[in-house]
């Protein structure tokens, strides 16, 4: 195992409600090197919160995240601070996350110059070097961000994750900012480069396609915890928990991911993080609930050797 | 390649930015050739037998009532104000940028006390807290000008603040700590360039406030004494005598309307340059 997420709890406190946000009830992760976690579930579902954790832009308020044997992040601590991170972030939104007043090859080459990361006299080749490693050209260093397309401007975002040389790349949603036309192309990018530089990718979408396009194992996340976990077909060929189910089934072409027929539809909406029903998040708008649901927290476990789930009528 | 335009090719696309710029250079050119002492006059010589004397070829703006050269005391008072003008500003911006920008930033308890402070200077009017600052400190031009400058500290500080908080939280601020970059480098080129517009075009136009400001003090009897000339107090010392030598009130002021004006266009110049939004052709 290389990053191993440890029963990690994040809450954000509302200072003027005094309500407390749960955006990570308790995650369990774990990531081999090489390997791709896809990680699923609907917008709020805490993804987003577990990337800017494992890059340590913000810290656990319990449990530890650690990258082979060093722990990333632990307390309230941010031990990469001025150090390079093995862990880098692809951002969603390719048009905030470049600097409007930075050239994209200033861009990549400060984060070689801030770092030390090449002898002075290297670090134009390098520049190239990486903007050709993402499919663009050397005379693209002169571009502004402004005057690139939203594809390009995440190919520039990767080159410059890449500079920083990661082992694990977490990818907030890389692509569904992207035009349909582009998506394939970032898509089929990612999947070389891993192969390339061995690289360990933390996939978050809530695109089933994208995750199944590229991830070993995926994570389905509901309301900050994990409902699901699997290998790719058995999470999205044969779904156990109802949340899976229903998110597969939400499809309009459901068929293109997985292969259970499915017809199960949602009612309600996801109830917010400040007010998380008790026992299980879901039974509220589950199909199978029953009274005791309420009550007790489900854990995730295995109904397979791989396959886990966090449903007390699945594991039954 | 093509060469890029910068913000002074836009700058000069605009008449009126001109010629604020023409009328402050004039200005500037009048106080240095009165820093050099090479006024046709010397503005504190009085010649009694020359009083009150309208415009003339020896006295081109007339002579006052101790028969000083008024061209003379108006091009020193025009020095005077624009040391103090500049040096109010610079301490100013210097103060209100990096507290602006350390307290945008940093937030919590460091931003609260630096917006709070900033509040309470903000919530007296600036010309009296100016009196009471000068009434504490003294009477030199450098007292008057750190007065000016306590008083224009959280314009600069809000300037600075406002560009600071809406950029940190760009994901491109985020990716350059996630990328582990230490934060006087974030500050540096990640968030001050975002800032250095507004704060220029707030300058050129502190400046004019600044004049305004010293020229009020002075006209008030603080800030520049007696028999120094200052713009503010030979308006002041002008009043009882308008009614029969217009001159000795008139071209004063209108040294201050001219440098006010000018220092507004050039900011008004400035704005529409450095704002990308504002250019009319591109």
């Amino acid at each position: 195992m290389t990053l191993v997420i440890d029963n990690v709890i994040k809450k954000y406190p509302i200072r003027q409600s005094k309500s407390v946000v749960n955006a990570l009830n308790g995650i369990s992760l774990n990531i081999s090197k090489g390997q791709t976690l896809g990680i699923v579930g609907e917008s709020g579902c805490g993804k987003s919160t577990l990337a800017r954790l494992i890059v340590g832009l913000e810290s656990p308020t319990q449990g530890a995240i650690t990258w082979r044997d060093n722990v990333l992040l632990r307390g309230s601590k941010n031990q990469w601070r001025n150090h390079l991170s093995p862990a880098q972030l692809v951002f969603q939104d390719p048009y905030s996350s470049l600097n409007p007043r930075q050239r994209i090859g200033e861009c990549i080459k400060e984060v070689i110059v801030a770092h030390n990361l090449r002898q002075k006299e290297e670090i134009d080749s390098r520049v190239t070097e990486l903007l050709k490693v993402v499919g663009m050209s050397e005379d693209m260093k002169n571009r502004y961000p402004h005057q690139l397309s939203g594809g390009q401007r995440q190919r520039v975002s990767i080159a410059r994750a890449l500079a920083a040389e990661p082992e694990l790349l977490i990818l907030d949603e890389p692509v569904s900012a992207l035009d349909v036309s582009v998506r394939a192309d970032v898509m089929n990018l990612l999947v070389d480069l891993r192969k390339e530089f061995g690289l360990t990718y933390l996939f978050i979408s809530h695109d089933l396609s994208m995750v199944r396009h590229i991830s070993d194992v995926i994570a389905v996340m509901y309301l900050g915890r994990v409902v699901e976990l699997g290998t790719w077909d058995e999470v999205l060929d044969n779904p156990q928990h109802p949340y899976t189910k229903a998110l597969i089934a939400a499809i309009p072409d459901h068929s293109q991911v997985g292969q259970m027929d499915l017809t199960v539809s949602l009612e309600g909406e996801v109830p917010s993080p400040t007010n998380i029903p008790l026992g299980c998040a879901f039974h509220v708008r589950c199909p199978i609930a029953v009274p005791n649901c309420s009550k007790m927290i489900p854990q995730l476990l295995p109904i397979k050797s791989s396959q886990s789930v966090a449903c007390s009528e699945v594991v039954k | 390649m093509k060469r890029e335009r910068t913000w002074i090719n836009y700058y000069l696309q605009s008449t009126s930015g001109i010629v604020g710029a023409v009328l402050v250079l004039i200005m500037i050119t009048l106080s240095l050739i009165s820093a050099f002492g090479l006024a046709p006059h010397d503005p504190l010589e009085q010649n009694p037998m020359d009083a009150l004397q309208g415009p003339n070829g020896t006295y081109w703006f007339g002579t006052d009532q101790f028969g000083r050269d008024i061209f003379s005391r108006s091009i020193d008072g025009m020095r005077r104000s624009l040391s103090v003008a500049l040096l109010s500003v610079g301490l100013a911006t210097l103060f209100g940028v990096t507290l602006g920008v350390v307290g945008g930033y940093l937030g919590r308890w460091i931003d609260n006390i630096v917006v709070r402070a900033s509040d309470v200077i903000f919530a007296f009017p600036a010309i009296l807290l100016a009196l009471a600052i000068v009434n504490s400190l003294g009477n030199s031009w450098i007292d008057t000008s750190i007065a000016i400058a306590i008083v224009y500290t959280p314009i600069f500080i809000r300037v600075a603040r406002g560009p600071v908080l809406s950029v940190k939280e760009m994901d491109y601020i985020k990716s350059a700590r996630v990328l582990g970059y230490s934060s006087p480098r974030i500050l540096g080129r990640h968030i001050l360039p975002n800032v250095f517009a507004p704060v220029v075009v707030q300058v050129a136009l502190s400046l004019s406030w600044a004049i305004l400001t010293e020229s009020g003090l002075s006209f008030l009897g603080l800030g520049t004494q007696p028999p120094d000339a200052s713009l503010g107090l030979m308006v002041s010392e002008a009043q009882a005598l308008a009614a029969f030598a217009w001159w000795s009130l008139a071209f004063p002021s209108i040294f201050i309307t001219i440098v006010v004006i000018g220092l507004n266009l050039v900011g008004d110049g400035l704005r529409d340059a450095l704002d990308p939004a504002r250019r009319s052709t591109s």
